[in-house]
């Protein structure tokens, strides 16, 4: 099955389960070598923050049976494990009676539909700008100018987003600079929300955009130079092929393959959401969900956000792996 | 460093609001249409005509009245205000800030729910009314649903009487079941977050609106204490019986459900939409106070709790009317949304611009560590402490220097000023007096480092804060001020759980933190934070962190908490405290286990485009709080502009 062999998907797929293992096993064990205990310093935060508990021994005392810390670690960690794997990863810490599951479910579709959106647009501007700059016979003021859109990328997330912001909401007021949609409408399939959400998304979609594309262009343009020089581009243009074919069908075609690897890793990502872009946009995804639960300790969403960036990543490698074959006929796992 | 930072996120938000001023103008899209409008008008007259006649010689005088015809043109110039509908709806809504960010549980409106404060998003301020309203300016409990509390001789029984005609948005009145039925289920279900204890309190109903409790024990301060007198942003909130004895766990019940017209609450507003991020309420024009003759009903006709991100966006917002109202802006965001919108003000025209937070902020020490379990080496430490330069550098000047640990509310006031502060001169700023003490304990200035030094061990001190960024920026400037005095003092930032453990476990040197928190009307909650009761056996953590966080458990220690003990056995106001508060100040300022250092101002920033007749000096009706239950006062004075 194009180069593929059962042995080495079901070895493939052992790794997958391997790693989510691994990876949840890891964000089980950080918080519980954080000095302080969770709830108490949730209940705490209360205090802090001017909201007196007149029942904070009994409600801690509580509270931890609940959320089951009053267990043996060793407990702990299978009902941990049972649970996660269940996708079920109970209360959250901060927002309790919230589920963990239900406030991801909330914020997931608004990261995804951005993300995944400005992703794609900064995968094929930037690889087109990579591709470009390395070609030769690419004019010489275009060669000149592309890398002015690259400059983007040095400037810190967080600078970009002020800027953009500066430009297109107060100066010239075009656009929104805050939120996932318009005060007053409510989430629902109709014609004003779907323009509000639009439009909120645009200027955190070009921050991204903004800031990521350079590094895709920067890989392009060094696997086209790499490219440029290999066997079969001679051989295109020696047939005499049209510079258009070679640059498309030849160069951009063979240089594109670790770009693909490295956009699925980028596409698993998606589920952690790009935490500055979010929080300076106060865009209602999972970034800014994060950077919440971050805020207030509350551990049990980090670690149910954490558990699908962890899913993603390692689902996007799988697939990838598993469908590297169809994408370069020249890679085989079958032996001879 | 420190400066440095300060001034880059200054310079930041500077950035962020000139850009608002480079905006389109934020005033009102109204038109003014001058037409000239020709009316014709026809008016039939009956006019009396005098003619002269010459009737065969002789002259005479013939009167007749006719009717004529009069026809006018009249031309009319009118002038028609033009308005945009969204800026109609905008005259009409109230906007209000988030405080601390916005609630990652939206759909909540459990009072007691242990997630949460409740205060962030108008549940306490708009639909949720209290009791009493404690007026921090006033230095009153003001009746809000009930009517009033009042004790037997000998305070061992408080009766409360409930205010005729109030009742639930649902219609059902609201009387004494519902006050019963609450404490109950506070009483039996300890997952609940309860900021008032009514643990061991006897509760009866007597009539429909009247209901006496019976604390465990004569308490003259019962009603400071249950009731919100503790410096509290919550209070005690009666919840409809009729809809919560029907929920299983109190704890996981929402109080959330829009086709059942929840969550059902008392107060002039009922829930519009809940979304990420807003919260928008509508006026309930059938508002039980209206037929009770209780208020008027509040002018916005929609109140919205909205969330606009960094302080940048949410200080850019203010400026272009976008808020009527920010909470807690640093001092430099605040000052440049004065510059770009003259309608923007807070609590007074001058620094502080706020008034005291009900926290001080103070330098506390862990009394048990050496050597600064010497009451005169802590003593070295405050002469060595510049208050007025952490006032310019943390706050910008917008804060005052403290000489005691309790705000500068009125009914405080009067207390702290008994204290003799030439004998106990915490304010005096003498770093060569913190010289000579330390020599006088054996400790020389290593001229190579600039420390001092005894038995070879250098003068160390480790102060911990949370991480927050005024009280860090405070500390900062504290620790400069420490190692220009000699100590190599060091700052160690922690995380909210890890610096609540260590705390509560002892596990410090020094903190800058306000473990005196409590007393707003009343200083004894305060003052009880020192008692020695709540000392524990070394390795037992202390039960909260109000609870004599220091350790100080000397002779004086002791003597002062007896009187405490005593004070706490007079009503408030008592003539009797005076001197045994006097008394108690004096082993304490002996001991000085927390060193007083600011009077924490607390800026809400107000905007007068939409909105006038906010809570400020020279209108005090009540505090400039948004986050407590003292908003519904703000709420039925606020006028519409004209």
């Amino acid at each position: 099955m194009g180069g593929l062999t059962k042995a080495y998907v079901l070895k493939r797929i052992g790794m997958f389960f391997l790693t989510i293992w691994l990876g949840t096993t890891i964000i089980f064990i950080i918080p519980r070598l954080a000095p302080g205990d969770p709830v108490e310093g949730m209940i705490g935060q209360m205090g802090i923050t001017g909201a007196n508990i007149a029942n904070a021994d009994e409600l801690i005392a509580s509270w931890r049976q609940r959320f089951g810390l009053d267990q043996p670690l060793y407990i702990q960690y299978l009902r941990y494990l049972y649970n996660t794997f269940t996708f079920n990863n109970g209360y959250s810490l901060s927002a309790f009676p919230a589920q963990v599951d239900d406030l991801i479910q909330r914020s997931m579709p608004w990261t995804v539909a951005l993300l995944t959106v400005a992703t794609a647009i900064s995968f094929m501007v930037g690889n087109a700008i990579g591709a470009v700059l390395a070609w030769r016979g690419t004019a010489r003021p275009v060669r000149a100018l592309l890398p002015v859109s690259l400059a983007f990328t040095s400037i810190p997330a967080f600078m970009l987003g002020i800027l953009l912001i500066y430009i297109f909401s107060y100066t010239l007021n075009w656009l929104p600079y805050a939120g996932g949609h318009d005060r007053g409408l409510l989430p629902g399939w109709d014609w004003d929300f779907i323009v509000s959400v639009i439009k909120h998304a645009i200027l955190p979609g070009l921050a991204v955009v903004l800031v990521t594309m350079g590094s895709w262009a920067l890989g392009m343009r060094g696997m086209m130079i790499t490219t440029d020089g290999e066997d079969y581009m001679i051989l295109a243009e020696a047939k005499g092929l049209k510079p258009r074919r070679v640059f498309w069908s030849y160069g951009v075609r063979n240089a594109i393959l670790p770009q693909v690897t490295a956009l699925g890793v980028a596409l698993g990502s998606i589920a952690g959401g790009f935490v500055i872009v979010e929080l300076i946009f106060t865009y209602p995804g999972i970034g800014y969900l994060l950077y919440q639960a971050i805020l207030t300790s509350d551990y049990t969403l980090i670690q149910g956000v954490v558990f699908y960036v962890i899913v993603g990543v390692a689902l996007a490698v799988l697939i990838l792996d598993l469908t590297y074959p169809l994408l370069d006929p020249r890679i085989t796992y079958q032996k001879g | 460093m420190l400066k440095k930072l300060t001034l880059l996120l200054v310079v930041f938000a500077v950035l962020a609001l000139l850009a608002a001023q480079c905006g389109p103008a934020p005033t009102p899209e109204t038109v003014t249409v001058v037409e000239t409008v020709v009316v014709e008008k026809e008016v039939e007259k009956e006019v009396k005509v005098v003619e002269t006649v010459e009737v065969e010689g002789e002259v005479k005088e013939v009167e007749k009245v006719v009717t004529v015809e009069v026809e006018k043109e009249v031309v009319v110039t009118v002038e028609v205000e033009k308005v945009d509908p969204a800026e109609l709806e905008r005259r009409k809504t109230l906007i209000i800030d988030f405080e601390g960010g916005k609630p990652a549980d939206p759909e909540n409106f459990n009072p007691y729910k242990a997630s949460g404060r409740g205060n962030q998003f108008g549940m306490v301020q708009v639909l949720a009314e209290p009791l009493f309203i404690v007026n921090l300016i006033t230095g009153e409990f003001e009746p809000w649903l009930a009517e009033s509390l009042t004790p037997n001789d000998d305070f061992s029984v408080w009766t409360l009487k409930l205010r005729d005609g109030v009742k639930w948005s649902d219609g059902e009145a609201f009387n004494a079941d519902d006050v019963v039925f609450t404490i109950d289920m506070l009483q039996n279900t300890p997952d609940l977050s309860s900021p008032l204890d009514f643990k061991d309190v006897g509760v009866k109903k007597v009539d429909d609106l009247t209901v006496e409790l019976t604390p465990p024990s004569p308490d003259p301060r019962f009603q400071l204490t249950r009731f919100g007198g503790t410096g509290d942003v919550r209070t005690f909130y009666v919840v409809p019986e009729h809809i919560w004895k029907d929920q299983d766990d109190p704890v996981t019940f929402t109080n959330y459900d829009p086709a059942k017209g929840w969550p059902v609450f008392t107060g002039p507003y009922k829930v519009e939409s809940v979304s990420d991020g807003n919260f928008t309420y509508t006026r309930d024009d059938n508002w039980w106070g209206i037929a009770a003759g209780f208020q008027d009903l509040p002018a916005p006709e929609k109140i919205v709790w909205t969330f606009y991100g960094t302080e940048e966006t949410r200080a850019a917002a203010m400026a272009k009317n976008d808020l009527d109202q920010m909470a807690l802006p640093s001092p430099a965001a605040f000052e440049t949304m004065r510059t770009l919108n003259d309608k923007v003000h807070a609590w007074s025209n001058d620094p502080p611009f706020g008034l005291p937070d009900i926290c001080t902020r103070n330098l506390e020490f862990n009394t048990a560590v050496s050597p600064w379990d010497d009451p005169e080496m802590r003593w070295a430490v405050d002469h060595a402490i510049d208050r007025a330069q952490i006032v310019d550098i943390a706050y910008s000047g917008m804060a005052a220097p403290s000489l005691n640990f309790m705000p500068n509310f009125p009914a405080l006031k009067r207390y702290v000023d008994l204290i003799d502060f030439d004998k106990y001169p915490v304010e005096q700023y003498d770093p060569e007096l913190t010289k000579s003490t330390f020599e006088g304990k054996g400790w020389t200035l290593n001229p190579d480092t600039g420390y001092f030094e005894k038995d070879g061990q250098e003068l160390t001190m480790t102060v911990t804060n949370f991480d927050d960024t005024i009280i860090t920026a405070l500390n900062g400037v504290l620790i400069e001020q420490l190692q220009a005095a000699g100590i190599n003092a060091t700052q160690d930032i922690q995380t909210v759980p890890n610096f609540i453990d260590n705390v509560l476990n002892g596990n410090f040197e020094q903190i800058i933190f306000f473990g005196t928190c409590g007393s707003t009307l009343d200083p004894w909650t305060s003052l009880d934070s020192f008692s020695t009761r709540h000392i524990t056996p070394p390795g037992e953590p202390i039960a909260g962190f109000y609870n004599n966080a220091w350790r100080w458990n000397t002779d004086n220690a002791q003597k002062y908490s007896e009187l405490v003990a005593e004070i706490g056995q007079l009503q408030p106001g008592d003539p009797k405290m005076d001197q045994l508060f006097v008394e108690a100040m004096d082993y304490l300022y002996q001991d000085l286990p927390s060193v007083p250092l600011v009077q924490n101002p607390i800026i809400w920033a107000v905007n007068d485009t939409y909105w006038t007749n906010w809570p400020t000096e020279d209108n005090p009706y009540i505090e400039p709080e948004m986050t407590g239950n003292g908003f519904h006062i703000t709420l039925h004075n606020l006028k519409a502009a004209e």
